[in-house]
């Protein structure tokens, strides 16, 4: 430590003579506002496209400049007749009209994409058309098709987004991630299961697995799909058996097992094959996000832009939903985000710094560890501070008790901080976290540590610590309502329990809420 | 070099210096010297809003009863969040001060990781980085024992914004007749009263801090006027926004006013809505119209049918009797989720016509 001293002294020293360590350490006054700057909002007021406005964010995973198509201009005279024949073909003729394409290798690609665009950009209504040309792609498939399969996972027919789909797992274009994530997550209005089950497909050939639990979920789902799929005139029931189909192979090809699982069985077999899948799940979903079979560095520099661009723009948006869209995207990219989010905590905005720390935690990689020891003491801000400590308790490795305990006890230190300290050991747990807690709890009771006492309460009723439990409890009895809004929060904070207690209401409604609470904590 | 930045850098050498001969093991890095008041003497630093009621307690109690205090305990907030699981939303029901990443109509704050409980606080309006607290008051008292300081934004929609303007409030009210007034947030929600601000300080106007808004049926009576006609075998209703700053209803997510018109034949048999009109949880009446702003996704497939201040919404149905009884009512929604006949359904309006 007193080596860390003297460095400390000799950057200081550097500093006065007009040398900084590097230049770009953040400061209260690189967090201070900005004023003078028109917003995006404020912009496309002016310019009439306010509406549109609330999806800019769907801008931040525009093909990057990088995935430009190169190669040969088409010759249209060229491939006008061939593209006529495959879209107008018979059925019967439609094979070797798809043949006559692939033959032509990356021109056909070429071709093909410019005309499947050109019908996008002139919102041309003849999407079996599309269709047809999209079918002639997936043979000559390549990362230069991907800005068009991206476009085309927005198509209004179900067989070209599913295709798509499909084919943006097969194109070798990394960057194509996080629009596959948008398109099976929750900010895309899912049209189609068969879709989103494809898009989950293809992130797992990019070794991104965050869909595995929702295709694990579906084979467990028993309600029919409700949008009708007119184009095959399927009974629903009969497509969701097929969409299970779909969803045993995707599992069968990743983890090498079946399991016996077969849609045509009885509800008692299907049953028993689902459980058999949810414990492979729970057994391997470490592995599968964290492990080693998910690449920690990504070489693909579209990605990497696409990354860059939900970090640096999606961050600082004043709009909370644009923020939540990059959160969201970049948990689920997991690893591969971790090393630019990582870089993310010395950048001189604030919100960057806060919200990198916020995702790192939720995707639980343990190199962040690293980064936030770095990052924490010389983090000028008590709420980045906060939510780095916060992130350490979401990774969840004893070996940071120590570093956390001793923000705990730090008198100087900011009450947030040492409260995100507190329930960040809880949810670490182990001896050296629990030793901690309960020699905090043990510490006097001035304003401050009152609140830091309730946090530790609440770490320790975490780990099922009945005295601490009855504490927090008794603050819902109290007759100070800030005693009891804190009691409150407190044990939903904890446990995210639904019981109803308000503090605000009359006092039989918070007696029958405290005796829920201890019901629920009897039976839980 | 500027002479601030030596001056930093000596405060490092000595830090760093001390740090190495005293083997301090302070992981915060929260080293920096505290802010004085006016004599010198460092600032009290100011950790929770019930410190305020010290000096304040009638503005603390006010403040305690608002919606602001409870933004973070409301069981509706606690339901939609899932019990407090989803952390997106405590940015702003239980926000760090505004003032600590900028006031403006297009900043926004962070989430504070203690006191949740005591929502949209004192702290989050009137703390200022520098510890002292912001006041509207050029004559501030700066000896009180909160050191305030007259901070020119203090009061202005900018304050309110970084919350406010998520959804939209704060350009509705931009681009309104009260907004090229300046007609501000507080004009409305905070009317002054005569009391003392402080104990032993004497009376004068002061801004209340309960902020009435959507919890306040008696307030949503006020904001509009509702037309109707009956002519040649149809019935015409308009709805105005009469006197709002912004949208009506204003939010998304939150807020839906709906236009219920019943119908009843000479018998007096309720005449329903078509059945492929009604919607879930919307099951009254002959016709009806909602007012609201979708909520993010629901935006692509649903129109934004709010009223603007001054705007009239109105409506033409052609009557399916040709005599009967028709009753106007419209609906005061705090979710739009929230059934027909819920206790949470508010009638703000009701009007009986006969044909």
């Amino acid at each position: 430590m007193r080596w860390a001293g003297c460095f400390f002294a000799v950057l200081s020293m550097l500093s006065i003579v007009g040398c900084s360590e590097d230049g770009e350490a953040p400061t209260k006054e690189d967090s201070a506002p900005k004023s003078g700057t028109q917003s995006m909002s404020e912009r496309a007021m002016e310019e009439g496209t306010y509406r549109e406005e609330w999806f800019w964010h769907d801008r931040l995973l525009e093909p990057p400049p990088s995935a430009a198509r190169p190669g040969s201009t088409p010759d249209p005279a060229n491939w006008a007749p061939r593209l006529k024949r495959l879209t107008t073909a018979p059925l019967t003729e439609l094979e070797p009209a798809l043949e006559e394409m692939a033959a032509d290798g990356a021109a056909a690609r070429n071709a093909l994409c410019r005309e499947i665009d050109t019908t996008l950009d002139a919102s041309e209504d003849d999407p079996h058309r599309r269709y047809r040309m999209l079918m002639a792609l997936a043979r000559v498939n390549g990362p230069e098709a991907a800005p068009t399969l991206v476009r085309l996972l927005r198509d209004p027919l179900q067989e070209t987004s599913t295709l798509a789909a499909e084919l943006l797992g097969e194109c070798d274009a990394p960057w194509v991630t996080p629009r596959l994530l948008k398109s099976f997550g929750k900010w895309e209005n899912n049209r189609d299961i068969l879709t989103r089950v494809m898009a989950i497909e293809a992130l797992t050939k990019y070794r991104i697995y965050s869909g595995l639990p929702q295709l694990v979920a579906l084979l467990a789902e028993n309600t029919a799909q409700e949008v009708p799929d007119t184009e095959r005139n399927w009974k629903r029931t009969t497509r969701m058996a097929f969409i299970k189909d779909e969803v045993r192979r995707i599992l069968r090809e990743i983890s090498g097992e079946s399991y016996g699982f077969d849609s045509g069985q009885g509800e008692a077999v299907m049953r028993e094959a689902v459980g058999k899948w949810q414990d492979w799940w729970r057994a391997h979903e470490h592995e599968y996000l964290l492990g080693e079979r998910t690449p920690h560095d990504a070489e693909d520099a579209g990605l990497r832009e696409q990354i860059q661009k939900l970090i640096d723009i999606g961050f600082p948006a004043f709009q909370l939903r644009n923020v939540d869209n990059a959160r969201w995207l970049l948990e689920h990219l997991g690893p591969i985000a971790v090393p630019q989010l990582m870089a993310a905590l010395d950048r001189p905005e604030l919100r960057v710094r806060v919200h990198a720390a916020e995702v790192l935690g939720r995707i639980g990689d343990e190199r962040a560890r690293a980064a936030f020891a770095a990052r924490i003491p010389r983090e000028p801000e008590a709420s980045a501070r906060a939510q780095m400590i916060e992130a350490l308790g979401d990774i969840g490795n004893e070996e940071d008790a120590p570093t956390l305990t001793k923000i705990l006890e730090s008198e100087s230190e900011d009450t947030s901080v040492r409260v995100a300290a507190a329930l960040a050991l809880g949810n670490i747990g182990g001896d050296a976290a629990m030793t901690a807690l309960d020699l905090a709890a043990g510490s006097s009771s001035d304003d401050t540590s009152k609140e830091i006492a309730v946090a530790v309460w609440s770490a320790k009723a975490l780990h099922g610590d009945d005295a601490s439990f009855e504490s927090l409890l008794s603050l819902l009895a109290s007759k100070s309502l800030a005693e009891r809004a804190q009691g409150s929060t407190a044990l939903l904070e904890t446990f995210h329990a639904s019981i109803e207690y308000d503090p605000y209401s009359d006092e039989e409604k918070r007696t029958q809420g405290i005796e829920a609470w201890r019901e629920w904590w009897a039976n839980r | 070099m500027n002479l601030a930045a030596r001056a930093l850098g000596l405060v490092l050498v000595l830090g760093g210096a001390a740090y190495l001969i005293f083997g301090g093991e302070d992981p915060s890095g929260s080293s920096e010297p505290k802010a004085t008041d006016a004599s010198g003497k460092p600032l009290r630093t100011w950790r929770s809003s019930e410190e305020c009621a010290e000096c304040h307690p009638e503005l603390h109690e006010e403040w305690q009863g608002s919606w602001h205090a409870r933004a973070y305990t409301d069981p509706a907030f606690v339901k939609q969040s899932n019990n407090h699981a989803l952390r997106d939303c405590v940015a702003c029901h239980a926000p760090r001060p505004v003032f600590e990443t900028g006031a403006g109509l297009y900043e926004r704050v962070l989430a504070r990781a203690d006191r949740l409980h005591e929502g949209v606080d004192c702290l989050s309006c009137h703390f200022l980085p520098d510890e002292h607290l912001a006041s509207t008051r050029e004559d501030v008292d700066t000896n009180a024992p909160c050191a305030p300081v007259y901070v020119e934004e203090m009061g202005t929609v900018e304050v309110c914004a970084p919350c406010h303007n998520q959804h939209d409030t704060v350009d509705e009210w931009r681009r309104s007749p009260k907004g090229q007034e300046g007609v501000g947030c507080r004009d409305c929600h905070m009317p002054t009263e005569e009391r003392a601000p402080a104990t032993g300080v004497a009376a004068r106007l002061v801004r209340t801090h309960v902020m009435p808004g959507g919890h306040y049926p008696e307030l949503v009576k006020t904001a509009f006027e509702v037309n109707h006609t009956i002519e040649e075998g149809k019935i015409q209703v308009g709805v105005k926004n009469t006197h709002l700053g912004h949208n009506l209803p204003t939010d998304d997510r939150g807020r839906a006013l709906d236009l219920v018109v019943s119908v009843f034949d000479r018998a007096g048999n309720p005449v329903p809505q078509p059945e492929a009109l009604i919607k879930p949880g919307q099951t009254e009446g002959t016709f009806r119209a909602r007012f609201r702003l979708p909520y993010r996704e629901e935006l692509i497939n649903e129109p934004i049918t709010q009223i603007p201040p001054g705007e009239t919404s109105a409506f033409d149905w052609s009557l399916p009797v040709s005599t009967g009884k028709a009753i106007v009512e419209l609906y005061f929604k705090l979710q739009p989720y929230i059934p027909d006949g819920h206790e949470d359904s508010t009638l703000v309006y009701r009007q009986e016509l006969t044909f």
